[in-house]
């Protein structure tokens, strides 16, 4: 059969399938659960509560460990370590130690319900969630949100948006995205191109529907490619084509969606990089990114921090945080650049 | 008389066997040899990668002991990839061609 030879030659090379992790947070190692349960017993005891120990030895655990450090804190003080560390902390550094104790899924899925809560939405928080996680992790985070809230994501998220905004957060919240496959479909990459650009550029108005599901559908190294080819068509390239077509809320989840495919720790040191511009901080993001974020590709989030600010990340917590919380924030950093 | 699939079995066996023999251990593919094998047995699949690097990475992943040589059992794995990926390719063909299966 001929056709294997020519088929061998459409294969593009897709070696060790998961994206390597940079993390700057790693196991501790002669790790020792109740020693260091005994440790924050005694820090939180203590009159005026030693922040320090406490933050020295959590941000110095991945969450597994540290999961391990509450089983053995709850054996010995007869209490859950997370109402214990509740009442002993506050403000930003609180709110950063009950996140590291939470799971990836559990934090985000907490993060997304809070974005919503109450009157009114934070559009930027959900849009920052819903447009950088993965499939896989949406499909996590769903279950876990279910489980915490005993409500539906794709209800809640209806509940809370509304029009083609909605729509988009929806398509993506399905997790209906295919998995990339070793097989390139240049055939199909042209028809995406050409579509997204029928769709925006070429006409008035915008087709959003398309958009949302040619973006929402497609695998990531698939959409990369479409996003090359789609060059071809249009004068604009994606992102700008995004920025000439949609407006608002709409808008900001599109650009988020094509720059995590583009480079996702990128767009990771962007939102830290606004979310420190100025004299203060956005702790609230700055605490997210920076505690969901340790455990997978902070490093990298570092080096792109550097090249895109000139500065490096570290100096720019020191800068513009301050006590056990920068403490906090510099130890899960990993260090300066 | 072999049938196709044993002809096809034999022929993956052979293939290995006439790269592996050709330097040092004759039961397995140094790096040198594995870039041979691939070379002149799979030319179009790897000129149609862009990078350069493509063996090298190749044979990291193949060589899950870490020995720096790529046993049988680790060699059928790429062919085992290779067959997945054509037959999906052979699949996309068919619907293109609308034959039936």
């Amino acid at each position: 059969m001929a056709l294997v030879s020519e088929f061998l030659g459409q294969l593009t090379l897709n070696i060790g399938g998961a994206e390597p992790t940079y993390p700057t947070v790693v196991p501790a190692s002669d790790f020792d659960p109740d020693k260091d349960a005994a440790r924050i017993e005694t820090a939180i005891k203590t009159k005026g509560v030693d922040e320090q120990t406490i933050t020295d030895i959590l941000t110095r655990r991945t969450y597994n460990q540290r999961r391990e450090i509450a089983f053995a804190y709850e054996r010995r003080a007869k209490k859950d370590m997370i109402t214990a560390l509740k009442g002993a902390l506050s403000g930003s550094l609180e709110a950063l130690v009950l996140g590291l104790m939470k799971s990836t899924s559990q934090y985000d899925a907490t993060e997304i319900k809070s974005s919503i809560k109450g009157l009114g939405t934070d559009e930027e928080t959900l849009i920052e969630l819903v447009c950088s996680r993965s499939r896989s992790e949406l499909v996590e985070i769903k279950s876990v949100y279910k489980e915490l809230f005993k409500k539906d994501l794709e209800k809640d998220v209806a509940g809370d948006t509304s029009g083609e905004f909605r729509a988009l957060l929806l398509a993506l919240v399905e997790a209906k995205r295919d998995e990339p496959s070793t097989v390139v479909d240049y055939e199909k990459i042209d028809e995406d191109a050409r579509a997204l650009y029928e769709a925006g550029v070429k006409r008035k108005g915008t087709d959003v529907k398309t958009w949302i599901s040619i973006m929402s559908e497609r695998s990531v190294p698939h959409l990369q490619k479409v996003f090359d080819r789609y060059k071809s068509y249009s004068p604009y390239d994606m992102q700008e084509s995004i920025r000439k077509e949609v407006k608002g809320d709409l808008e900001k989840s599109f650009l988020t969606l094509v720059q995590c495919f583009e480079n996702k720790q990128l767009y990771f040191a962007s939102r830290l990089a606004e979310a420190m511009k100025g004299k203060s901080a956005k702790d609230k993001v700055v605490t997210r990114i920076m505690v969901s974020r340790c455990e997978v590709d902070l490093m990298k989030i570092r080096s792109e921090f550097k090249k895109q600010q000139g500065k490096s990340l570290y100096q720019t917590i020191a800068e513009h945080t301050k006590g056990d919380y920068q403490r906090a924030l510099l130890t899960l950093c990993g260090g300066d650049d | 008389m072999p049938s196709d699939l044993e002809k096809a079995m034999e022929s993956m066996i052979m293939v290995f066997h006439k790269y592996a023999s050709k330097e040092g251990d004759n039961n397995s593919l140094s790096r040198r040899e594995l870039k041979d094998l691939m070379e002149n047995e799979l030319s179009g699949f790897l000129m149609s990668q862009k990078d350069p690097a493509t063996v090298d990475k190749i044979m990291k992943d193949l060589d899950t002991n870490g020995d720096g040589q790529v046993s049988f059992e680790e060699f059928v794995s790429l062919v085992v990839g290779l067959s997945i990926a054509c037959e999906q390719c052979y699949q996309m063909h068919l619907k293109k061609t609308g034959a039936r299966k």
